[in-house]
């Protein structure tokens, strides 16, 4: 603390001895704060929307009448209208289930999403069900990144076509995205995944997350997974696992298992921090939203020894 | 408020000088290692519901429209006329029988055109045919409903005495579509095995068409995946249903199924 003109050095130490002692907290680094305030981010996701493009017909049985792309992005677009810092994200298995698929191979349902403005989705199982080939002759018509950290497509179509992660800033927050996909043999026809490597999801995720918050500095880690929400197979890798196998995750947005969750889970990490767990269902019948408030501090600055002025 | 390390702590100590207590501050902050740190959650699901209070966009229309427009065209293009509704049913259904026959007629004709020896008969699975068929006009859509999958013809090679499995999973389900063969199913047990027309021989080598998700060993079928040849023919099991209707309404017939007792419950 030389040079600051506020303080009697040896009072200074003798005082930030007590203060530290007394919360419990030494050996910290010195940085320091000017400012403090809030952003709050918003987190909009969908998960295995199955080419369903129009609502349910009304004789559904089911869902009659219920989704649609169309009053999705009605919604979209009034929330991006109130909030500031939106993400709008998917968790796999756009492709599949209606017509729309069978004759126009994921064409449009890659056009609406980004028509919606998707910052980002992940691949799910029947992303892959027209082939690599079938899902990389779609990829023109989508301008957001598909995020796959445990998928390999090395010597594949998809080779340098997809990202393992991608970091947003939205006011100065930093939010780390990546994904993660569920094991393709036995599930998909392995001629449609060919030379695709799979591997395990909470090693990958806990090695990417990691990353993101010690590398890249993000403030919050979401990961979008298509491994499914929970299995009476313990053995079997889901969301719950991904939760609390790993650490430095804040939110795993899941899909796969098509599980309603009306409000998302919460799981406490390895490190005992609190993560949650969200999926809506399938068919584009919801829109989750998560908002996060986060304290912002962009003033901080490194203070290592050198002076340090406070108004 | 914020929190660090699921210690939340406020912005005042008040035991402290102004400045001492800013670096106190300055202290917690910089123990987290980042500029920033969640203070709250919210989460909320919206649904789409049939009333839904979000009004359709009508920008997206635009974009929809032209593709909803041709696939409802297609959709609704006619490939034939049922004299009556085609169900599912055991041990022998009239849905079943056309699907089956279907595969057989279309497996054979394909085979035929590519050099290929042809199936000597078809088998399926009730539960890869999704809905029934309607009386009267049978559109591509209805057509897309029953068979949304990409499922695919192959012909399997298989010798009669390893077909054993086969008539246990047909016994056991109380009959499946079936096409080229006829037999008896008593107590569960499979019985009186008639492939077009001739007994089942044990030592013979037979032809057997299916969907690719049944030969790669889907619905407990794992069995058929130790069949001696497994050769797709390089046709979707739905393309054989279109176009084995298309036949039927270019010939100027209705398609007319009736039920034969190729699986007969004793």
């Amino acid at each position: 603390m030389e040079g600051s003109q506020n303080y009697n050095r040896r009072k200074f130490i003798g005082d930030v001895a007590k203060a530290t002692a007394c919360i419990g907290l030494a050996g910290v680094p010195l940085d320091v704060l000017a400012k403090s305030n809030t952003v709050k981010v918003t987190i909009l996701h969908t998960n295995d929307t199955h080419s369903r493009i129009d609502p349910f017909p009304i004789n559904d049985p089911k869902f009659g009448g219920m989704g649609g792309v169309a009053r999705r992005m009605s919604l979209i677009n009034k929330i991006r209208g109130e909030e500031k810092n939106v993400l709008l994200l998917d968790s796999g298995d756009i492709f599949q289930g209606t017509p729309y698929f069978n004759f126009y191979g994921g064409e449009l349902e890659m056009k609406l999403m980004t028509l919606m403005g998707y910052d980002a989705a992940t691949m799910g199982n029947h992303d892959f069900d027209n082939g690599i080939q079938g899902f990389v002759k779609q990829l023109p018509h989508a301008s957001f990144p598909f995020l796959c950290s445990n998928y390999d497509f090395k010597n594949t179509e998809l080779e340098g076509r997809t990202l393992p992660h991608k970091i947003f800033i939205k006011d100065g927050v930093n939010i780390g995205v990546f994904g993660i996909g569920i094991e393709l043999a036995g599930l998909v026809d392995e001629k449609n995944f060919g030379k695709t490597v799979y591997s395990n999801p909470i090693d990958v995720a806990n090695k990417t997350a990691a990353y993101l918050k010690k590398e890249k500095k993000c403030d919050l880690i979401i990961c979008l997974s298509h491994l499914g929400f929970k299995y009476e197979n313990s053995k079997k890798n889901s969301d719950e696992m991904l939760a609390t196998q790993t650490e430095n995750i804040d939110l795993i947005l899941g899909g796969h298992t098509h599980t309603f969750i009306d409000t998302p889970e919460k799981y406490h990490n390895l490190k005992n921090k609190e993560v949650l767990v969200a999926q809506t269902g399938w068919a584009g019948i919801r829109l989750g939203r998560i908002d996060f408030y986060v304290e912002k501090k962009s003033s901080l600055i490194s203070s290592r020894g050198t002076t340090v002025k406070i108004s | 408020m914020y929190t660090c390390s699921n210690h939340p702590m406020k912005f005042t100590i008040n035991s402290f000088s102004k400045q001492i207590s800013l670096f106190i501050i300055l202290l917690l902050l910089a123990s987290c290692h980042t500029q920033y740190a969640i203070e709250k959650k919210e989460t909320h699901q919206y649904t789409f519901s049939d009333s839904a209070q979000s009004p359709v966009d009508s920008s997206i229309w635009k974009m929809i429209s032209p593709y909803h427009n041709e696939l409802s065209a297609k959709m609704s293009e006619v490939l034939a006329e049922s004299d009556q509704a085609l169900v599912k049913d055991n041990p022998e259904g009239l849905l079943g029988d056309f699907a089956a026959d279907a595969v057989q007629h279309q497996a054979v004709k394909k085979c035929e055109a590519t050099n290929m020896a042809k199936p000597d008969f078809t088998f399926l699975n009730n539960g890869s045919l999704r809905v029934p068929l309607p009386k009267g006009d049978i559109t591509l859509g209805n057509i897309f409903e029953l068979m949304p999958f990409e499922n695919a013809i192959v012909i399997l090679e298989i010798k009669g005495k390893d077909l054993d499995p086969l008539f246990k999973y047909i016994g056991e389900k109380n009959g499946i579509p079936v096409s080229g063969i006829r037999m008896n199913i008593k107590n569960k047990a499979v019985e009186s095995v008639f492939v077009n027309g001739v007994a089942l021989e044990a030592e013979r080598t037979y032809r057997v068409a299916t969907n690719d998700y049944l030969a790669n060993g889907g619905d407990n079928m794992s069995f058929l995946k130790s069949a001696i040849t497994n050769t797709a023919i390089n046709y979707t099991v739905r393309d054989a249903f279109i176009n084995e209707l298309k036949e039927i309404k270019a010939a100027g017939k209705t398609l007319k199924v009736n039920l034969d007792g190729r699986i007969t419950k004793l």
